[in-house]
């Protein structure tokens, strides 16, 4: 058999202590962090802390690379708009920074669009680290051991299941309109254009697969009341069990306090 | 030479080899089928014909052209590419502006655009269609207003991928039709397919590979002789040469009239009666 050219699921198979952890100890990082970069202090070198500490932890799981590149797709289009849009237009804008042929840099408005970035990068950087640390097959087994419903478990963890199949999907479908001559190449308008036909095939192609495979689980009986074999063993400890709390108890504190604040 | 491939590598990801080394020439009008097991690498040639691939090694030339150099959106004036499966590539909300699509997108005159598109519909039966959504349709029929929507492309150079999957045998009477109308217009034709049957019936040329690498390039029966490279390319003999095999018969029939004249040569006979 020829070589697969692209694997079932994000996840990336490495022997790290970042893979090993429980899938809930790493759903949690994920709701401190966000609540730590939203919900906390907004000082820039508080979300550069915050950003440090990501970035060790992702180098010390063998997955700053990875990352990185994950990363870089998604902001450096956000940051190429955010940066000009609110450096020249944000509502506070007082003190000038750059003035170029009549374009005037603001300070305020440069300072709150690098401090949104950097909030999303750190909670993208938590998400990824999850998406590739985690299989989704660990991700559903410690959600039906958690809430005891399997079809709650296969409705939260089945995101992690289809985002790897959608791309793949995608690649497919934008080969056979470009096989009929779509451009896909160029201007930005003509990049645009070339969006229905890939957006109708995805979508009618994504409604069809969920009842598909709705119907391929009725079928072989996963709505079944007895109980379930599981084949994965997850790696949990008491460490680990307190550490969620802890962290479930900060994010708690932090909403509380800027609820209050 | 229409297609030409010289010495042809691919690696996904510059490690996973998908192709090795392949070279083979095509001759403008030839009708030549690609076969091999899942994952041989057949969809992941063709997909170098038109670009969507580029080599990592080595050259494919599509009518002088490098395609390695050339972009897929001009490529496709040249090549015209039928994915399996038909929902990968049914965008439009009409079976008319489905089939459309293709040719406008290679710039035609009006005039041009709807003769190619009425020929399409009527070589697959969908004239009556046309003002339908595409989606309303069961998996065969979507087949072929995909089939359709390649021919009214009206490139030199067609590729069916699993063209006969789904049909039945109606709907592969207007697939082989389609094939004899394309070949009596002296388009090239290249044919990915599982189905010695129809492989057997329509098609005298065969390129095999197994694994990533050609392991044959000649005439279809020459291959269907040699069994060794037919199990390696996980192929079945079509049933034909089955049931010659069956009856003691010394010929390889490709066809059922091959066939229907060995079994008579056989009884002595100058014809089967009722055949």
């Amino acid at each position: 058999m020829a070589p697969n050219k692209t694997t079932a699921t994000l996840f990336i198979d490495k022997d790290s202590w970042l893979q090993r952890l429980h899938p809930l100890t790493k759903l949690s990082y994920i709701l401190l962090t966000g609540v730590a970069a939203y919900g906390g202090p907004s000082s820039l070198l508080y979300i550069c802390l915050l950003l440090f500490c990501n970035a060790v932890i992702t180098a010390s799981g063998g997955l700053l690379k990875d990352t990185a590149k994950a990363l870089l797709r998604v902001i450096l289009p956000l940051l190429l708009f955010m940066i000009p849009i609110h450096s020249f237009l944000f509502p506070g804008n007082r003190t000038v920074l750059l003035e170029f042929h009549g374009m005037i840099v603001y300070q305020e408005g440069l300072l709150f669009a690098i401090s949104t970035l950097t909030k999303l990068t750190v909670v993208l950087i938590a998400s990824f680290l999850f998406v590739f640390s985690t299989h989704p097959a660990d991700l559903i087994t410690a959600l039906s051991h958690t809430c005891r419903s399997p079809s709650l478990a296969y409705l939260l963890g089945s995101p992690l299941l289809l985002l790897a199949s959608m791309r793949e999907r995608i690649e497919t479908i934008q080969a056979a309109q470009r096989a009929r001559g779509l451009d896909v190449d160029g201007n930005m308008f003509r990049r645009f254009l070339s969006l229905a036909p890939l957006l109708l095939p995805l979508v009618l192609g994504a409604i069809v697969e969920v009842e598909q495979r709705s119907i391929a689980l009725e079928v072989r009986g996963f709505k079944s009341t007895s109980i379930k074999t599981s084949l994965r063993k997850l790696s949990d400890s008491a460490l680990q069990r307190f550490c969620r709390w802890l962290m479930l108890a900060i994010a708690a504190v932090v909403l509380l306090l800027h609820g209050l604040g | 030479m229409i297609i030409c491939a010289e010495d042809l590598t691919f690696a996904y990801n510059d490690s996973l080899m998908a192709l090795q080394n392949i070279s083979f020439e095509i001759s403008a009008g030839e009708c030549v089928a690609l076969t091999g097991h899942n994952g041989s690498g057949k969809s992941t040639l063709v997909k170098h014909l038109n670009g969507l691939l580029k080599p990592t090694k080595g050259r494919i030339l599509v009518a002088n052209k490098d395609t390695a150099t050339s972009r897929t959106a001009e490529l496709a004036s040249q090549v015209a590419l039928l994915f399996q499966n038909p929902d990968d590539q049914i965008c439009k909300q009409t079976v008319w502006d489905e089939v459309c699509f293709g040719p406008q997108n290679l710039g035609y005159d009006k005039k041009k655009t709807t003769t190619l598109v009425q020929e399409a519909l009527a070589l697959f039966e969908l004239t009556s269609f046309e003002k339908k959504n595409p989606h309303d349709f069961g998996y065969s029929e979507r087949k072929r207003i995909a089939m359709a929507s390649i021919v009214a492309m009206d490139t030199p150079i067609l590729v069916f991928d699993e063209p006969t999957a789904g049909l039945d045998s109606y709907e592969m009477s207007l697939l082989i039709n389609t094939l004899k109308k394309l070949q009596s217009e002296n388009k090239t034709v290249l044919v990915i397919s599982h189905d010695m049957d129809f492989v057997a019936e329509n098609i005298l040329r065969a390129i095999s590979l197994s694994a990533g690498k050609k392991v044959f390039d000649g005439k279809l029966r020459d291959l269907f002789e040699q069994t060794d490279l037919m199990t390696e390319s996980g192929l079945l003999h079509p049933q034909t040469m089955q049931l010659s095999k069956a009856c003691g018969l010394y010929s390889s029939p490709l066809s059922t009239d091959e066939c229907v004249a060995a079994i008579a040569e056989q009884l002595g006979q100058p014809s089967l009666p009722n055949a």
